[in-house]
């Protein structure tokens, strides 16, 4: 693939995407049109938003290569995702608006009244943050060491770099319109390649053939859970991984907080239902590429599997048809590095700001700074540690990594949430309990993971996949310490509960009956 | 009978003069001549006042009462070596400033190098409110002791419970006073007046507008007048702003012309109650009455990740900046008292940091800009 | 404006709320939907878990081509979780969403 095209099309996208940050505002938003109702941000927006951010590089390049290795198990992926939003909506989103809390540990903050507990989801939020910041910065340096050769870190510092510019700068304020650019760019990016053989297969004058390319693959590998791929224990290790994605998407810190912005329920869940629609737009393709790669790119299923989106436009088209759409898919990836870190960037920024540097800042310079100098600070700490990490660790398949964010937020916050919201008698003593067992068992699997994790049978299974027992393990603890610890329910525990689910007005602009 | 009687009282007599019982009551007594002054709070003035007292419950050659500003108050020698003493204070009680921590100084550190000076040593105690060091209490004198030390510390922490007991009083007015203004926000004689004059003035050219625009001003009402819950969103806070430049725009005609620059992110952000209204009306004054020709007014509303930072410009007359902060001070009643009132309100709720920015000079209109954070603990769009 | 004092109408509003059987009415039956459908499609896709793993000949057996019933049964999880969703939505706002603004108009209606 040609490297200068390619570089050319990432480098279109960081303009685009810091051009729209800062200046999108002023196109976008100046008029003097006095209607405010109609500037609300609308589900479909919305939902584009939180569908450009939430696709990573484990969407864009890890599950194709996933499916490349594993066959047709690692749809679930596909599945678990979509399932995770459906929690969200139906379990949490509602009351979570309702406690005007606008991040985790706002929650934690206002439904326990404690500052530890507080301090430890901050904690979680940073944790989560960078074991999922992680991969997409291996996913940038992949990518650019398949573009240009480079070594893999190149790529991940540029992506590092130019988001902590990025959100610095103030690019990641008003969101909603960045993400939702990003997602139809990258949904354009990965489809037209597909689209492109469709129509020379169409066309005839081509010799591949979708379904040849099906047959030709070894029977097995298109049955799910098969142990094609060598992976043990698939029926423990496809629950884990299942119950991770389903319940860990409410934990995401940069997940959570997109749902801030809809202003009732009405609105929060037309918003859940396009984005289901765009993801599972989206998700069509990854495996297209991956049954694709097996007929033409068979040396990358022991090898870089990750690479197969990205390599498969040359394999098929050889000469300039090759290097432009090789081009435009690299661009593609970047732009889901771009926008999914820069959004998991500014999320922790956020909490690293609130909670950790505003106190200290104050102090040092007795109430004498600007808000935005603590944010910028927050912004390259909160890339520092991921970075760290990142030169630190070995090779790990992309979504892997992922799927142990997901099982560490499954762990920790999804029992905060969801027995904070659904049971009054759940204690400060009980949440900080559940956070900390729940968040060590599952940050040691992932430690374990990232340094070396054992090779074979029960063990790997355990560690690889640890949410099928860190969950319920958490879940476990909260109830119990709770059950013993009744005198640390948080006063206003019931007046709480109460408003978290008592629903809120309608709006509506000229009303007879009496306004709240 | 009475032998009897005078026996007791002689009795009664002898215990009431221990000397033991005597020191207690001189310093019970000291001690309640000093409280007064600092039911004040901890000013200059009142330090001032209770220093007296307090040097005479510790008999030291002097003390002072200093904090991060500087030296509040000095009583005891004065003359060549107070002023001496005076400038050197604040660096003495920096450590314990900043620490907490009770410092006892010796003759390095204090004295002045002037033999006849009665200083030479001070023990330096801190004033603590809420676990915070607010100030300190220094005690010089010719020597120190474990005594000396110790009794400064109990004064300290007796001066720590007064002024405490002061701030509790404050934090009562202020909300009473947050009340009051919260209710006095809600209406504006002068915009009502101009409103429905503006309406009047429809009724005959243009039944149809008047109409209308009696309806939105029924809106607006209810809005600024409802009961109750001191939170709305930022939507609804824009809404209730649409109306009012609606209102106005009868009065104005072509020469209000209004920019809105919205985040969308930020509508849901739950804010207190009129708190844009108050400085758009304030704009549209200063912009348009008493002027002629077009006004502008940008209304900025944006997203900065944990805080919502809306703003309200207008290109007119402007303010003479002391003014303004005369009135954000809550110093004067000139007609722009909407701002002290939201300005007060903003930092009663949220705190210091978060009240109106103001950025005016004469003839070059005013800027002003406000940050609230996304959320706050207690505070929800009500109930 | 959270800590109340004695007397607060505030208060009195959450406390007649939670007391007030319509409130508890909506609620129950909410949980007794969302709980239920939510338990329901979680099966639904552990019990294709299973069966992929231990009926492997049923999900191997070709329909079409090279389509096999798992995969089928596959795309069919993705399909169903849409199929949830609207099903949800759809109840939210016909039958829930009224009886909430029932409800908030009453607490309204008793606080004005």
């Amino acid at each position: 693939m040609s490297s200068a095209m390619s570089l050319t099309g990432i480098g279109l996208v960081i303009v685009a995407t810091i051009g729209i940050g800062l200046f999108g505002l002023r196109i976008s938003r100046t008029t003097s049109d006095f209607y405010v109702a109609s500037r609300a941000v609308t589900p479909r927006w919305n939902a584009s938003a939180i569908s450009g951010e939430y696709l990573s590089a484990a969407s864009f390049l890890g599950v194709a290569g996933l499916v490349l290795v594993n066959g047709a198990d690692m749809l679930w992926f596909s599945v678990g995702y979509t399932v995770g939003y459906l929690m969200l909506l139906v379990l949490v989103a509602a009351p979570l608006r309702r406690s005007g809390a606008y991040t985790l540990p706002d929650f934690a903050e206002t439904r326990f009244q404690s500052a530890m507990v507080r301090r430890i989801c901050s904690g979680l939020v940073v944790g989560i943050g960078t074991l999922y910041l992680l991969p997409q910065l291996r996913g940038a340096g992949l990518t650019f060491q398949t573009v240009t050769g480079a070594p893999p870190d190149v790529g991940a510092a540029v992506v590092a770099v130019i988001v902590v510019i990025n959100v610095a700068a103030g690019g990641m304020r008003s969101i909603t319109f960045v993400q939702a650019f990003q997602y139809w760019l990258k949904l354009t990016a990965l489809a037209t390649p597909i689209f492109v053989i469709l129509i020379a297969w169409r066309s005839g004058d081509h010799q591949i053939g979708v379904l040849h390319s099906l047959q030709g693959a070894a029977a097995e590998w298109a049955e799910p859970l098969s142990t094609a791929g060598g992976r043990d224990h698939p029926l423990y290790s496809t629950y884990s991984l299942l119950l991770a994605l389903c319940f860990g998407t409410m934990g995401l810190p940069h997940v959570l907080v997109r749902f801030y912005t809809n202003p009732d329920g009405r609105a929060a869940r037309r918003t859940t239902v396009v984005v289901l629609a765009l993801l599972g737009m989206f998700y069509l393709f990854p495996p297209v590429y991956a049954i694709l790669g097996r007929s033409f790119a068979p040396d990358l299923v022991t090898g870089a599997a990750d690479t197969v989106v990205l390599e498969l436009p040359s394999r098929i088209f050889p000469g300039t048809t090759g290097d432009l759409l090789g081009a435009l898919v690299a661009a593609g990836a970047f732009a889901a590095f771009l926008s999914t870190s820069s959004g998991l960037t500014v999320a922790i920024a956020g909490v690293i700001d609130q909670d950790l540097l505003r106190t200290r800042l104050t102090r040092l310079t007795g109430g004498d700074y600007l808000a935005v100098n603590s944010f910028r600070i927050a912004a390259l700490l909160a890339m520092t540690v991921p970075y760290v990490a990142f030169r630190l660790t070995g090779a790990l398949s992309l979504a892997d990594t992922v799927g142990l964010a997901f099982a560490v937020a499954a762990s920790t916050f999804c029992p905060m949430l969801v027995l904070g919201i659904w049971w009054r008698r759940m204690s400060t003593t009980g949440a900080a309990a559940g956070l900390i067992v729940g968040g060590v068992a599952a940050s040691a699997a992932a430690l374990i993971n990232v340094i070396g994790a054992p090779t074979a049978g029960w063990p790997r299974a355990l560690v690889v996949q640890p949410a099928a027992w860190t969950m319920p393990l958490a879940f476990l603890t909260v109830i119990v310490v709770s059950k013993l610890t009744p005198q640390s329910i948080p006063a206003g525990a019931a007046r709480s509960l109460v408003r978290l689910h008592t629903p809120e007005a309608v709006n509506v602009d000229r009303n007879p009956t009496p306004l709240p | 009978m009475s032998g009897y009687g005078r026996g007791v009282f002689a009795r009664r007599r002898k215990h009431f003069g221990t000397p033991a019982d005597k020191a207690t009551y001189a310093t019970l007594h000291t001690a309640s001549l000093a409280s007064p002054y600092l039911r004040e709070g901890l000013t200059p003035a009142a330090a001032g006042k209770a220093s007296r007292h307090l040097r005479d419950l510790l008999g030291t050659a002097a003390i002072a009462i200093c904090d991060s500003s500087g030296v509040l108050a000095w009583d005891g020698v004065g003359g060549a070596y107070e002023s001496n003493h005076r400038r050197d204070a604040r660096s003495l009680a920096g450590p314990t400033l900043r620490t907490g921590r009770t410092a006892v100084l010796g003759v390095h550190d204090v004295a002045c190098g002037d033999p006849q000076c009665p200083i030479r040593t001070a023990s330096v105690a801190p004033i603590v409110i809420e676990e915070r060091v607010v100030a300190v209490l220094v005690a010089y004198s010719e020597r120190s002791s474990a005594a000396l030390v110790r009794a400064t510390e109990e004064v300290a922490r007796w001066v720590s419970g007064q002024v405490e007991l002061a701030e509790l009083n404050k934090e009562r007015t202020r909300a009473m006073e947050a009340e009051l203004r919260a209710l006095r926000a809600q209406i504006s004689p002068h915009f009502i007046y101009n409103a429905l004059a503006a309406i009047a003035s429809f009724v005959r050219t243009d039944p149809e507008r008047a109409r209308e625009l009696l309806l939105e001003f029924a809106d607006f009402s209810r809005y600024a007048l409802r009961r109750g819950g001191e939170f709305t969103t930022l939507a609804d806070e824009l809404r209730n702003v649409e109306r009012y430049l609606v209102l106005e725009q009868a009065r104005f005609g072509e020469r209000l012309t209004v920019s809105l620059q919205i985040a969308p992110e930020v509508l849901p952000v739950v804010v207190p109650f009129l708190v844009v209204q108050p400085l758009v009306e304030n704009a549209v004054r200063h912009g348009l009455e008493g002027t002629t020709g077009i006004g502008r007014i940008t209304i900025r509303a944006r997203d900065q990740i944990n805080e919502a930072e809306i703003s309200v410009e207008d290109d007119g007359a402007g303010s003479d900046p002391e003014v303004i902060r005369a009135v954000l001070a809550g110093e004067s009643s000139s007609d722009s008292i909407g701002l002290g009132n939201v300005d007060a309100r903003l930092r009663q709720v949220y705190g210091d940091a978060y009240g109106l920015v103001v950025e005016t000079q004469v003839d070059a209109g005013t800027k002003v800009t406000f940050r609230i954070p996304k959320y706050s603990s207690g505070v929800h769009a009500s109930p | 404006m959270s800590d109340t004092r004695p007397g607060d109408p505030e208060l009195t509003t959450y406390r007649d709320v939670q007391l007030s059987p319509d409130f508890s009415e909506l609620r129950r039956r909410f949980r007794r939907f969302v709980f239920p459908m939510t338990g329901l499609f979680l099966v639904w896709y552990f019990v294709y878990v299973l069966l992929a793993d231990y009926a492997p000949k049923f999900m191997a057996h070709k329909v079409a081509g090279n389509i096999t019933v798992g995969l089928l049964f596959g795309l069919g999880q993705f399909v169903s979780t849409f199929a949830i969703t609207l099903l949800y939505v759809r109840w939210a706002d016909k039958k829930f969403d009224p009886d909430a603004k029932h409800l908030r108009d009453q607490i309204e209606g008793e606080t004005k």
